[in-house]
């Protein structure tokens, strides 16, 4: 911190954003000949569309900056406006140094040019001199492994050779604010350590870095402020996880609307599909007991169903799942609560989380043995609880319907898709009544938990670094 | 990825402690992107490399490759030849030694000035096309591409060029004036880069810009005069249907450049006073307000499909 001895008040932002709008006008609606031209005179109302408005925010020198947001949200045209290839409509965009972006797949390249001479190409485009150039030349084509490919022309490139050239041009020629939207996922494991690592030395050297994602993950670990857009409008900037948090928390909201919304659908269908089934049950007098997958229950439980309305339904379509049992008592299906004790389509991560499990018994059961089982989507058994793991025995079973409670204090499980196994035992477990395999399903997201990158939450300390002797 | 941008993080926070502020020289505080192409930066380079690439890119994959800059005039100079001079019987004017009398030479040397012109105008559409694609990917000074390859069009116009001084000095028909003809060469390419950049632009918004460029320069060669001399235009007994056809192929602005390269190459004489101002003022206000024209309306050219 002691190093800016030479004392430059003044140079503190690389890039500033004042009152930024742009609006793009809907290429449909454009006339494309002279004549459209003139018979469109009068009247003309074409579409038009802001995809940012009234944006404004500074970008410090030196920093690593994220810009996040949904798909539409306005972030890649504010980047593009930033790299100055489109104008604002309104506002202003200054920025001090030189600009280097890397905003698609072979951004900048012409497909008819080999390798080198894109390189050339580029380094002009940016107003470097040829000398200047040639000294970068073999770096580039060191870092991007392309090899021989590089005399020949960039139309015959993969996609991954076109992102490597690019990344290796785009850090080579020694700008001073880095643009990056997003490429950085594609290109091997190897290509992606290469870039970060060569990231992380262009930011030691004071270079201004602005990255775009709507990863969370991506911007909560790398940068030093974060601005969230949401439909051209600008939510937050600041601290990272004030604006990653606010982005998450919107995404969850909508996400949870939408599975709410699906499920509901699906129970419609569901319970269709439970009264035809039951009614074409009575209908044959089938032997009850070999009928293991078609529902026994009345069709007066489908109401009582529907009262619940936020209750998770099965979702069968979506993997494998198997029944089976005597079906004395049998579950109906699965209720998630949040910590307030509201229903909810998902769970977060590092959030309480409560599973009501409904049943519905059709004679009175001694005891029952109620157990859960959580299954990562890639098939991984994740947990297994039942009641005893508690210690907890359950009464007499009345007939009729009920549900057992499940209260999870931080659920440790990361963002992803999970599903649920029932099971309804004896007490002795030596007798199934009601045993649903990965019958419900579970979408965990990203929550209050600041861990990302892999199946649990690891609750721990983490001290710094001791020296000692080797004992 | 997640877990690299982990590991990245981990390093980063080493980092923050030892490096911040770490500051840029040369820092060129408060350039707005808007005016980003008057900034002080060399794009001499650029403008070269896109004549580079408008060299290969022009004959390649052909097996004579650059000769073919030299057949294409000579075969446009001999099939007009055939067909003017020999069965239409045009009479060429008498050269200054009155030796080269040749009605080819006289065509040949109106049409590396009108194919310098037309090459221009014409390039100016596809040379902004072709870098359209790379615009809406990157920021660059758009009419660096036109002025490449207009620089690209005039390289290959000196070949041609250094040919038809040959075959005068042949005859025997050479002059210091001879030096000048470069000068007007590059008149002429920079009436016909200003007229291409506003072209250009047009044809980015409407595509019957291109179709009516295409007529206006067939009907543009013959209000030059490139296959008849300007004399002929003024015997008493020529019909010209109460056009003022005198008049348009005498002031008409190519003419101006045309009737030089004849004064110098042809009559080895100076072109008249008013002739040269009025190529000087075509050479240098038509491009600059082609260009202001171009850059006000390049920034739009990524937005375009």
């Amino acid at each position: 911190m002691s190093s800016n001895s030479k004392g430059r008040p003044a140079a503190k932002t690389a890039i500033s954003i004042q009152g930024v709008s742009k609006r793009f006008v809907l290429q449909s609606n454009r006339a494309s000949s002279i004549k459209e031209a003139l018979l469109r005179r009068s009247g003309t109302q074409s579409e038009e569309f802001w995809a940012l408005q009234n944006v404004s925010f500074d970008i410090p020198k030196g920093s690593f900056f994220g810009i996040i947001g949904h798909n539409g949200s306005g972030k890649s045209t504010l980047l593009r406006l930033i790299a100055g290839i489109h104008k604002p409509t309104s506002g202003t965009i200054r920025t001090s140094g030189r600009i280097s972006a890397l905003l698609e797949l072979g951004s900048g390249f012409h497909p008819d040019l080999t390798g080198r001479e894109n390189i050339y190409l580029n380094g002009a485009m940016l107003g470097l001199r040829k000398q200047q150039m040639a000294a970068a030349v073999n770096e580039i084509i060191d870092f991007s492994g392309i090899g021989s490919f590089i005399d020949s022309p960039v139309k015959v490139y993969s996609s991954g050779m076109h992102v490597r050239l690019g990344f290796a041009i785009a850090v080579h020629v020694k700008p001073e604010i880095l643009l990056v939207d997003e490429v950085l996922a594609v290109g091997d494991e190897e290509f992606q350590r290469k870039c970060l690592d060569h990231i992380h030395t262009l930011r030691r050297q004071g270079v201004t870095i602005v990255l775009v994602a709507h990863s969370p993950q991506l911007m909560q670990t790398m940068c030093d402020e974060v601005a969230w857009l949401d439909h051209g409008e600008l939510q937050v900037v600041g601290d990272p996880s004030d604006a990653v948090g606010g982005y998450i928390r919107r995404v969850n909201t909508q996400e949870n609307a939408r599975l709410s919304k699906e499920q509901a659908q699906d129970r419609a269908a569901e319970d269709a599909i439970r009264t035809a089934e039951a009614a074409a049950a009575k209908d044959s007098e089938r032997d009850s007991t070999e009928s293991s997958t078609s529902p026994t229950s009345p069709e007066g439980d489908s109401d009582q169903s529907l009262k619940d309305g936020q209750a998770q339904e099965p979702i069968q379509d979506a993997i494998d799942s198997d029944r089976r049992g005597s079906g004395e008592i049998r579950v109906l299906h699965l209720q998630y609560l949040d910590g307030h004790g509201q229903p909810t389509a998902v769970g977060s991560s590092g959030d309480p989380l409560t599973i009501r499990i409904w049943y519905e018994a059709t004679s009175t059961i001694e005891r029952p043995t109620f157990g859960l089982g959580i299954y990562h989507e890639h098939g991984l058994h994740v947990a297994a609880i039942d009641d005893k793991t508690f210690g907890v025995t359950q009464p007499i079973v009345e007939i009729g319907t009920g549900y057992v409670e499940i209260k999870i204090d931080r659920l440790i499980l990361l963002a992803g898709t999970y599903y649920l196994t029932t099971g309804v035992y004896s007490q002795t477990q030596m007798h199934c009544y009601d045993s649903w395999h990965l019958a419900h399903k579970l979408v965990v997201q990203p929550g209050s938990s600041n861990q990302y990158n892999a199946l649990v939450e690891l609750q721990a300390q983490f001290f710094p670094a001791t020296s000692a002797e080797l004992s | 990825m997640y877990a690299l941008a982990l590991q990245l993080r981990l390093r980063l926070g080493i980092v923050e402690t030892g490096h911040r502020g770490v500051g840029h020289s040369g820092d060129s505080e408060g350039i707005d992107v808007t005016a980003l192409q008057s900034e002080a930066r060399t794009f001499g380079p650029l403008i070269l490399n896109f004549a580079q690439r408008e060299m290969k890119a022009r004959y390649k994959r052909s097996i004579l490759g650059w000769l073919w800059s030299l057949i294409n005039p000579a075969a446009v100079v001999l099939i007009y030849s055939l067909v003017f001079g020999v069965f239409l019987r045009s009479q060429p004017p008498a050269t200054a030694n009155g030796k080269a009398d040749k009605f080819a030479l006289y065509l040949f040397t109106g049409l590396i000035v009108w194919n310098l012109f037309s090459q221009i105008v014409n390039g100016s559409m596809d040379w902004l096309a072709g870098v359209q694609d790379l615009r809406k990917k990157v920021y660059f000074p758009t009419e660096t591409a036109i002025m490449g390859a207009a620089l690209a069009t005039a390289v290959q116009t000196l070949f041609e060029v250094s040919i038809l001084l040959i075959i005068m000095a042949f005859f025997g028909n050479v002059s210091w004036t001879f030096l000048l003809f470069p000068l007007v060469l590059i008149g002429a390419g920079l009436f016909a880069l200003g007229l291409g950049f506003v072209i250009a632009i047009l044809n980015t918004r409407f595509r019957d810009v291109r179709h009516l460029v295409g007529i206006l320069m067939s009907l543009g060669f013959f209000m030059v005069p490139i296959i008849y001399p300007f004399s002929l235009l003024q015997q008493d007994d020529l019909s010209t249907y109460g056009l003022p056809a005198e008049q348009i192929v005498r002031w008409n602005p190519v003419s101006q450049f045309v009737g030089a390269a004849h004064d110098l190459v042809y009559f080895l004489q100076l072109p008249s006073p008013g002739r040269t101002l009025a190529m000087f003022a075509y050479a240098t206000i038509t491009p600059a307000l082609g260009l202001a024209y171009f850059r006000s309306r390049s920034m739009a050219i990524s937005e375009e499909l």
